[in-house]
């Protein structure tokens, strides 16, 4: 039996912040639309974000994640935006064909253009390869952050938060305010993940202890975690032998590092940038496979939602346009050079807009652009760390460009 | 205290083809089983690899059930309703010393007076291109080597049998048996530490780890079980396409087990390990050291291998009958199949290819049941009625047949639409049906190990959520009631509020 198969004009996959800015944009610009997502809500990750602190780039208030989302649900019913819920994207191929899954079967999209907004999922306990038995109480903190707050299910009594980034620190708070004890944050760097603002609202102010240059180097426990031993790590970031620490817990909740969801990407020939999981794309967030775009945690982990709700309009809008045959040149290769982990997107040109990530934190750091082996700009930050995402903007006056390197320099 | 013709000890892959095959007659059927679900032990944490059996040594027990297992294989897993691929293997050796060489050569005789046809020795350029990936001097090619899902092939078979009216006892372990009746022809009262016990007038013991424990239960001793722990890493699905079979580097001499290979899974991931560990006490921990190791020799073979793609640790134990420095080489210590008392059939040391050679087995044990209950009086064997088929639903990524099946099934059925799990394409429907097994196996592992749900690369981030959905809104659960297997292994801790709503 072959599907049944229905032609769209844009197929936006994720119907998180990214996919739903990208498919009003999409709709805006003259594209009919149609958003496919496998939840049975509009939303993604935002739904189960309940604390506040999104909102402020864009409207200048502080909003929970639903409320957030809220408005954009809004205005994609007011554009008259179809969405698909309870889809899920089985399979997208090079020329544009999307084989979905509902409960009103099996079907094809043959799409005139695509948005990837997949966003991310998280790194488990296996990619970090914490050794001993497996028992139930390991979760990622996304995980429990959806169990607790859409679901009303409680995850552990007493827990240790292992990686500082910020939903391991949002996590925190929440158990400790819904009545377990956090015996420790352990975080293997040499400097918390999250937002400073977290770690001051999150552990802090509720007096959990923040141990840095630590990890966990093994659960134990047989039907549910019973300790977890925690180790310092060396320069190498290697547990050091004799450190070791047993911590009483019932949970271990994880929160070390995000990866952008990219099998439909990959199943599709996209390329891939090792730096940032996501694919490799031009000033149009449009990626090697033509007519593909991508946008959002699917593309690079963000730190900010506002930056995701911008990046899917763009992403959005552009798909829109090249439908009508409007496909904008990129001129030059956008490359990270020396002190940063990427830049993005990979092709720009004169004017355009260059995100990226610090490898270390440092104060007063210039962000300079080399061509060949000369300066051709420099910005100054006056602060940069790896977890909050940069941007700069290129000078019009770029030209005859091919490559350019994008570099930090210490002030 | 209900009476049988057959109890059977252990629900392992032997346990449960014993009692598959069992079900066939007109007999009076049980398993007592410790875990909470089949495949609770070394079936669980294997391989999956249906050995033609080359490794073994010809004539013993080891070699013939395996060849014999091996070539039933297929038309089993079709029976069943489960995953079979026969992807091929390739044993590599790699500096091209000449003790390397005879041992690779060793292996194609060996293979060879065990009747395996198909085998031959190619150079590093053929193996190449079989093996595009793989940079060795020689290699031994096992076209008809394969691959299942053990735990997949073993829980089918539990249910096969179950449905066909073979009670299951789960949380039943055995610790100790007595006997009543006259001398000639006795009963066996077999009791579990819950209390539960059950009679039954022929008994198979197939408790892999615990069987030489067993044994001594019912009078036969003199046989110790040495629990050795051998440790995997499996890989995102992601690499899965670097290797299209097996790949074996040829064990150092003198080695008791295969070493460390790569092995694709049937649901396209790659295995590394196993590794091999002596262990005192029963424990399928994972260790620091071992992954290392493990690492080092899967990126020595494949080299766009790295830690990054590693989606799961685990571990099995093998049941060996000799301690640690007590094997020479592979395939020293066979198997051991005793019968004793009469009608007591015990299976010990039933290590790799233990997978491989139960169907064999089962088809040697059943016999001598059969020859001790009356022989010829018994009917059977009777038509059977098919449990898994279809089976679950096939994943979406395997080709367009798939997707056809799928999109069948889902016209059928809007479960079958509806995808819970984003990593393994897992419907509504499979969930379901798992949660509603005719084991009566409870919990989410019953729902893992028979869905594959929370196995893949996300190890449930995605779907836990979702799969409680159904435990607790549509099956009435309280959160702290769902367990993830046996008892105390509760993975939740109730509501966050109490009175609030479920969602
Ligand atoms: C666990 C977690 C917690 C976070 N917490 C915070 C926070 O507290 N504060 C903050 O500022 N930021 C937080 N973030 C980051 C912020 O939520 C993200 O920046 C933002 O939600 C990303 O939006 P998105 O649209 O790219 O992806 P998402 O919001 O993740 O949406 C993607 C959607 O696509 C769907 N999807 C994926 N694959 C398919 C498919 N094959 N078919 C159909 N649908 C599919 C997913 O189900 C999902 O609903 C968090 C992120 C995560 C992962
Ligand atoms: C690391 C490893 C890799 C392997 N790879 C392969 C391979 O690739 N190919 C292959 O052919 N073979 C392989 N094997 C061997 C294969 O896994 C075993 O031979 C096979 O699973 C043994 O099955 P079993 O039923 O005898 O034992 P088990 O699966 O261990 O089953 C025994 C059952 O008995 C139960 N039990 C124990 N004590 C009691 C009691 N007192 N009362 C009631 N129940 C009890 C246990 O809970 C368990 O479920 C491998 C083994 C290991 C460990």
């Amino acid at each position: 039996m072959t599907p049944p198969e229905r032609p769209v004009d844009v197929a936006v996959v994720g119907a998180g912040p990214a996919g739903i800015a990208a498919a009003v944009a999409a709709r805006r610009a003259g594209a009919r639309g149609v958003l496919l997502i496998d939840r049975d809500r509009l939303g993604g990750i935002m739904r189960q974000c309940i604390h506040a602190g999104f909102g402020i780039e864009r409207y200048g208030e502080e909003l929970t994640g639903p409320e957030y989302i809220a408005r954009d649900i809004e205005t994609m019913e007011a554009e008259g935006v179809e969405a698909m819920l309870g889809t899920m994207v089985l399979d997208l191929s090079p020329d544009r064909v999307l084989t979905v899954s509902s409960a009103g079967g099996v079907s094809r999209l043959r799409a005139g253009a695509v948005v990837l907004a997949m966003g991310c999922r998280e790194r488990t306990r296996e990619n970090v390869m914490i050794p001993g038995t497996r028992p139930a109480g390991v979760y990622t903190a996304g995980a429990a952050q959806n169990l607790m707050n859409l679901r009303n299910i409680m995850v552990g009594r007493r827990v240790v938060v292992l990686g500082s980034g910020d939903v391991g620190l949002i996590m925190a708070r929440r158990m400790v305010l819904e009545g377990a004890e956090v015996a420790c944050v352990a975080e293997v760097m040499p400097v918390p993940g999250g937002l400073a603002r977290n770690v001051r609202q999150c552990l802090d102010d509720l007096g959990i202890p923040l141990l840095l240059g630590h990890t966990a180097v093994e659960v134990r426990g047989e039907g549910r975690v019973s300790s977890v031993v925690l180790a310092r790590v060396g320069e190498d970031l290697l547990p050091v032998p004799g450190t070791e620490m047993e911590v009483e817990c019932d949970t271990l909740l994880l929160s070390v590092g995000l990866i952008p969801e990219n099998e439909l990407s990959s199943r599709a020939g996209i390329e891939l940038d090792p730096a940032t999981g996501g694919p490799v794309v031009d000033g149009s967030f449009m990626t090697n496979v033509p007519g593909v775009f991508a946008c959002g945690n699917a593309l690079h982990v963000h730190d900010v939602a506002d930056w995701v709700s911008e990046e899917g309009a763009e992403a959005g809008r552009s798909a829109a346009r090249w439908l009508s045959g409007d496909a904008p040149d990129w001129p030059f290769e956008v490359a990270a050079g020396r002190g940063l982990r990427y830049a993005l997107p990979h092709r720009s040109g004169p004017g355009g807009v260059v995100k990226l990530r610090v490898s270390e934190p440092a104060r007063d750091a210039d962000i300079v652009g080399v061509v060949g082996s000369t300066e051709v700009f420099r910005k100054r930050f006056a602060r940069a760390v790896p977890s909050e995402m940069l941007r700069v903007e290129l000078p019009e006056w770029l030209d005859n460009v091919e490559r350019l390197i994008l570099e930090v320099e210490r002030g | 205290m209900e009476a049988y013709d057959v109890a059977v000890i252990g629900a392992g892959v032997v346990g449960s083809f014993v009692a598959r095959d069992l079900s066939r007659y007109d007999l009076r059927t049980v398993v007592l089983e410790a875990g909470p679900d089949a495949a609770s032990g070394a079936s669980r944490g294997n391989s999956g690899v249906v050995h033609a059996g080359f490794f073994s040594v010809p004539s013993t027990l080891k070699a013939e059930m395996c060849v014999s297992g091996s070539r039933m294989y297929e038309g089993i897993c079709r029976d069943l309703g489960v995953p079979f691929s026969r992807c091929g293997k390739i044993v590599t050796v790699h500096s091209g010393a000449e003790s390397e060489m005879d041992r690779l050569e060793r292996l194609l005789v060996y293979g060879e007076a065990s009747g395996i046809g198909d085998l031959r020795i190619v150079d590093g350029g053929e193996a190449r291109s079989i093996e595009p990936g793989i940079d060795c001097r020689a290699a031994l090619v096992s076209p008809s080597s394969a691959i299942v899902s053990p735990y997949e092939t073993t829980i089918a078979a539990a249910e096969d049998a179950c449905v066909n009216g073979v009670r299951f006892m789960l949380g039943a372990r055995v610790s100790s048996a007595s006997r009543e009746g006259p001398p000639e022809d006795p009963a066996h009262i077999i009791t579990a530490g819950d209390g539960r016990s059950v009679r039954a007038r022929a008994v198979v013991n197939a408790a892999g780890l615990s069987s030489g424990r067993v044994a001594a239960m019912f009078g036969l001793e003199g046989f110790t079980v040495h629990p050795c722990r051998g440790e995997y890493l499996l890989l995102d699905k992601a690499v899965g396409g670097l290797i299209n079979g097996m790949v074996y580097p040829l064990a150092p001499e003198g080695e008791s087990t295969l070493g460390v290979h790569l092995t694709p899974t049937v649901a396209g991931h790659i295995l590394v390990g196993p590794t091999v560990e002596f262990i005192g006490e029963a424990s399928a921990a994972t260790t620091a050291s071992r992954h290392a190791e493990m690492l080092a020799a899967a990126h020595a073979l494949l080299p766009p291998i790295s830690k990054r793609h590693v989606i799961k640790a685990f571990a099995g134990l093998r049941a060996k009958l000799v301690p640690e420095g007590g094997t020479t080489a592979y395939g020293d210590v066979d198997f051991a199949v005793e019968e004793s008392p009469a009608g007591v059939v015990h299976l010990l040391g039933i290590e790799s290819p233990g997978l491989t050679a139960a169907p064999a087995l089962a088809g040697w044990v059943v016999p001598m049941l059969l020859s001790h209950l009356g022989g010829a009086d018994l009917k059977g064997p009777t038509d059977v009625v098919r449990y898994r088929w279809p089976y679950t639903t096939p994943p979406a990524t395997a080709g367009d047949r798939a997707l056809g099946e799928r999109a069948v099934m889902a016209a059928a059925d809007p479960d079958r639409g509806a995808v819970v799990c984003r990593c393994e394409h897992v419907t509504r429907a499979d969930i379901l049906r798992a949660l509603d097994n005719p084991l009566g196996a409870k919990g989410l592992d019953a729902v893992k190990f028979r869905t594959r749900a929370r196995m893949g690369r996300c190890q449930g981030g995605f779907c836990l959520p979702r799969i409680a959905d159904i435990l607790v809104d549509e099956r009435d659960l309280h959160p702290s009631s769902v367990r993830m297997s046996s008892a105390g292994s509760e993975p939740f801790a109730g509501w966050v509020k109490e009175g609030g709503a479920g969602r």
